[in-house]
């Protein structure tokens, strides 16, 4: 499904260039479920927003379902978010002013569905994680447990083949983090929705089926 | 302080310069305005004691009509000489029109100037009424004889380039080839605004008050009294008056003819467009009062787009101000800061606008007087500047401090009260924007029914056709010369190729009308009829060369003398026949004079402008013709110029001495709508003014929601939006605001054109659509302005917002 080759990335600091991703060669397959780790400052990020064609690399080539997708089209770009890729934001990034109910519709509305059809996507989606009660409320009147929840309901409603998690759990406690991880096992067994989410915890990383370690911009393992 | 200012107004470029741009727009349009404004009321103001000089007029009243002539029976001056009381000078002064004056220079050459201007006939009185400083010479004897000539300084130096003044005294000058005046004396020009244009002074003739009846008001004899005491002038008036009355009675009952002399204070004779006077500019009241009002307007919305501006970018530097605080900065300390960088803000545009004043005046100097910078006073500016530079830090710098020193650190720095902070402001802002678009409509539309009023003005079914018709002046000397030169030159031009058609005629429309007292005596025993109709000398060629239609009757016979007349249409109405038809056959003549019968009724046309309705007029052969009305071939304007040299060629052969001048009608017709034209061009600049500025709000406040907005537009672009619809999404609220500002500032339109359209007596009818042409115009900019910024916004990289650090 995702071929990186020879991904070079960095930035022009005081003249030289720092990099922060080196020579990276990766595939992943269709259902796989990869854990990224490796220290703070590592790329770990990085790599995540070139897979999520949020970032470009300086250099390299990323085959994505047998595409190169560098070098998008910013319209082909949103139809790929549109209709395979999902995020999913440490820091939830919900919209502040719509509702849980009016953000797990928003990308439905960008994919143009009509009213009905989103009306039974979202409550199927609410009801499935739990949030029933809490769809008429704000970001701002949820816990950041709930909010996460919510923010992946909104990043699965379009239905993507790819999932991208950047420390999903990261500002969440043990528990929450937990109940987070078995969604993400269950959506990768029952639904062959392939996920990379970059994790710092051991335990996290156990859920997937396959860890790739950074360090330094490089895979070591 | 001072480093602070300006690294904060450096750190905020864009807003910086927002905020100059608007305000140094608006401070430039006032300043423009300010100096027509002081320059048109300036007028007479410098002259001393200018309150208690007066200009006598004459107000005429007959057959119900009224008539104002700046002009007083010649007699009048001398009269109130010897017998009002409480006055100090009389001075009358009438123009006087020299053909050349030849000058015997210096180096013994002869130099000639054709038509000098500005030549009056006066007495000494009249420098001593007006402030001017003898050069050589001296008051006493300088027009003490008939034959001498004062000159002002650069009158001088131009009859006698770098000779000193005491040179010039005694020498000659040869006006029109054989009259011969002594320079007496040379004085300094006046350095102010004022309608006493005189730079050649002639002394009045010696039987000049004696010379005419008390019967006719000439407009060219003007006089001038001051007074001891300004408030004795209701006094004098009753005075005057009774005098002209005491010499008029008897011949003025015989005709039912009345004169009022009035005395109007010579500051005010400059804005009393009723009284022509020749050579004089006179200006309008209403439209300078109406532009100090748009000067307003403008520098209004150029304060409110700084507060609106200003206070958009407070949550911005929310933080900032949040953490001064917790440093222990006092509420006041902050807003001294913020009206320094106002303060700072305001001289850099006032700076500015200097510039832009420059250009644009440079641009569009025939809208303004000529001279009207010769007399600036920059004492007077400085303090206005200084005023203005206080008034507007206070203003547009209050409010924003005000909302400074109000920020709660502590919510601040936790990074909650943006929200619920920014909602109050949004609402404030939002109601600036609104008033800002409404201003900024009202203009547009305005714009639109000028144009639409000054379009339909101009190619207005006339009643005649004026184009391709060449108007050729016979030079008045030339007018009545008795060997018939004018006919003989007729006849060569109508056989010229390219010529369709000549006629020596008065043009149909012209400013020049001469009207008379008529009277109508019906054949069946009523009572006559009087009418003041204008007249109109034509020829026979007349009718066809303008297309001129018939509606009963016949055309004009080639008789010598008045015959016979034609009329036209209002003329038949006036004198109360039902039909055209009815009119022919009966008789009409000046009173006491001839009656002669009407042959043909003639279409309305237009004879003076669209503000009046059609005079009566009544159209006769007569000799006294002076003017060449060609019509050249309509549909074949490149031989114009070719058919024009051929006429030039003619016309020297007749008249070797004139030099050979035409003018086009149509476009002479379009001169009579100079002001009109003025006003639109000056309202379709404050159009784009008061657009420009509103752009400028509305981009800095769609600048500041888009980065208020990042981290949203990031996520909906990741979630698939496209940019247009983020583009939509940032720019839908402002184009509400609009949207609400073409409903206020319609009806408010609507109403004010109305008023406007009164004044005219033709006028076009206001359409819906011309509000709906507004509103879209005023919202294309509006999005044209907004979509910039709002697709650099939506064009971001989201990966920069969504960082979670
Ligand atoms: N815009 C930037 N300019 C310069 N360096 C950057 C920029 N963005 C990220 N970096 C650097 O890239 C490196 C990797 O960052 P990131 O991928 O966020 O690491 P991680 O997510 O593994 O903590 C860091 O050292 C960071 O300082
Ligand atoms: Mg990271």
């Amino acid at each position: 499904m995702i071929q990186l080759s020879n991904i070079f990335k960095w930035y022009n600091v005081g003249g030289n260039r720092s990099f922060v991703l080196k020579d990276i060669n990766l595939t992943i397959n269709e259902g796989e479920f990869v854990s990224i780790m490796g220290p703070s400052g590592s790329g770990k990020s990085t790599l995540l927003h070139i897979l999520g064609l949020l970032d470009e690399p300086n250099e390299g080539s990323y085959l994505f379902q047998e595409q190169e997708v560098l070098h998008l089209k910013e319209k082909q770009r949103s139809t790929l978010y549109k209709e395979h890729i999902g995020f999913v934001f440490q820091a939830y990034h919900l919209i502040d002013e719509l509702t849980v109910y009016e953000n797990i519709e928003t990308p439905l509305i960008y994919k143009n569905l009509k009213g009905s059809e989103r009306k039974a996507i979202v409550a199927d989606l609410i009801d499935r994680f739990g949030i029933v009660g809490k769809k008429d409320l704000f970001p701002a009147q949820l816990s950041g447990g709930q909010q996460q929840l919510v923010g992946i309901a909104r990043a699965l409603a379009t239905t993507p083949k790819l999932l991208l998690a950047d420390e999903p759990t990261g500002n969440l406690n043990s528990k929450q983090g937990e109940e987070i991880m078995e969604l993400f096992k269950q959506l990768n067994q029952e639904d062959g929705v392939t996920i990379i989410q970059v994790t710092h915890s051991e335990k996290n990383a156990e859920y997937g089926s396959r860890i790739i370690e950074l360090l330094d911009g490089q895979v070591v393992k | 302080m001072l480093k602070t200012i300006v690294r904060q107004l450096w750190h905020n470029k864009l807003f910086t310069s927002l905020n100059i741009l608007g305000l140094s727009i608006g401070i430039s349009a006032c300043f423009i305005i300010y100096q027509l404004v002081s320059f048109e009321f300036g007028f007479e103001t410098r002259i001393p004691m200018h309150e208690n000089i007066f200009n006598v007029v004459s107000h005429l009243e007959f057959d119900g009509q009224e008539g104002h002539n700046v002009g007083v029976p010649k007699p009048l001056g001398q009269a109130i000489e010897a017998e009002v009381p409480g006055i100090k000078f009389v001075v009358p002064v009438a123009e006087q029109f020299m053909e050349e004056v030849t000058v015997h220079q210096i180096n013994g050459k002869d130099k000639t100037f054709k038509s000098p201007d500005r030549q009056v006939m006066t007495q000494a009185s009249y420098f001593n009424m007006l402030p001017y400083e003898w050069l050589a010479g001296t008051i006493d004897q300088a027009l003490s004889t008939p034959n001498t000539v004062v000159l002002t300084k650069s009158r001088a130096e131009k009859y006698f380039p770098g000779v000193p003044v005491n040179d010039i005294l005694g020498k000659t000058l040869i006006y029109n080839d054989t009259i011969q005046k002594e320079i007496s004396g040379v004085v300094n020009d006046l350095a102010f605004a004022t309608s006493f244009y005189g730079k050649e002074f002639f002394a009045l003739p010696k039987d000049y008050f004696s010379q005419s009846d008390w019967g006719s008001t000439n407009s060219n004899d003007k006089l001038y009294i001051q007074l001891e005491e300004k408030n004795a002038a209701s006094k004098a008036q009753q005075h005057i008056n009774a005098l002209s009355v005491k010499n008029t009675k008897d011949l003025f009952a015989k005709w039912r003819f009345k004169r009022d002399q009035r005395i109007i204070p010579i500051a005010s004779m400059h804005f009393a467009t009723q009284y022509g006077e020749s050579n004089v500019h006179k200006a309008n009241k209403p439209v300078l009062l109406g532009l100090v009002g748009v000067a307003i307007f403008l520098l209004i919305l150029a304060v409110i787009n700084f507060i609106n501006l200003s206070t958009a970018q407070l949550p911005r530097r929310a933080k900032e101000i949040a953490v001064r605080k917790t440093m222990g900065s006092s509420g006041k300390r902050l807003i001294y800061q913020f009206l320094g960088e106002t303060f700072f803000t305001c001289i850099l545009a006032a700076l500015f606008s200097d510039l832009l004043t420059y250009l644009f005046l440079l641009s569009f100097k025939d809208l303004f007087p000529e001279n009207m910078q010769a007399y600036i006073n920059y004492y007077q500016v400085f303090v206005l500047f200084w005023l203005f530079l206080w008034l507007t830090t206070l203003f547009a710098g209050l409010y924003p401090g005000w909302l400074i020193s109000r920020v709660n650190p502590i919510q601040i720095l936790r990074n909650q009260t943006l929200i619920s902070f920014r909602g109050i402001r949004l609402s404030l802002r939002k109601t600036l924007i609104i008033f800002q678009f409404v201003i900024a409509l009202l203009f547009i539309v305005s714009a639109i029914i000028v144009g639409q009023q000054l379009r339909y003005t101009l190619n207005k079914d006339l009643g005649f056709e004026k184009d391709a018709i060449l108007l050729v002046n016979i030079p008045w000397r030339k007018v009545n010369d008795d060997k018939g030169t004018k006919y003989a030159l007729l006849n060569e031009l109508r056989a010229l190729k390219g010529v369709e058609a000549v006629s020596l005629a008065a043009p149909p429309l012209s400013s020049n009308t001469m009207s008379n007292n008529y009277d109508y005596i019906p054949d069946n025993g009523t009572a006559k009829k009087e009418l003041q109709p204008y007249i109109k000398n034509i020829d026979t060629a007349y009718l066809a060369l303008y297309n001129m239609h018939l509606l009963a009757g016949r055309n004009l016979l080639p008789l010598d003398t008045v015959k016979e007349y034609l009329i036209n249409e209002t003329t038949s109405k006036v004198l109360g026949f039902k039909s055209p038809k009815e009119a022919i056959g009966k008789f009409i003549g000046p009173q006491d004079g001839q009656q002669s019968p009407i042959v043909g009724v003639v279409k309305d046309f237009h004879n003076k402008n669209f503000y009046q309705s059609i005079d009566p007029i009544v159209l006769i052969i007569d000799k006294q013709t002076s003017t060449y009305n060609i019509k050249l071939n309509e549909h074949y304007p490149k031989s114009w110029q070719k058919t024009i040299s051929e006429i030039e060629k003619h016309w020297k052969k007749f008249y070797p001495e004139e030099s050979f001048e035409y003018k086009f009608y149509d476009n002479s017709i379009e001169e009579l709508y100079t002001q009109e034209h003025h006003m639109s061009k000056i309202i379709n600049l404050s159009t784009m003014v008061a657009v420009l500025i509103s752009c400028l709000g509305l981009l800095g406040l769609i600048t500041l929601t888009a980065y208020q907005r990042t981290k949203e537009i990031g996520i909906r672009k990741v979630l698939g939006a496209s940019i247009s619809s983020i583009v939509q999404l940032l720019s839908k609220d402002f184009i509400q605001l609009v949207l609400i500002a073409i409903i206020i500032a319609s009806p408010i339109a609507w109403w004010a054109m109305n008023k406007w359209l009164d004044g005219f007596a033709y006028k076009i009818e206001i359409h819906w659509w011309v509000f709906a042409l507004a509103g879209f115009v005023a919202i294309c900019i509006a999005f044209l302005t907004m979509s910039i910024q709002a697709i650099r916004a939506a064009r971001a990289n989201p990966v920069d917002s969504l960082r979670n650090e």
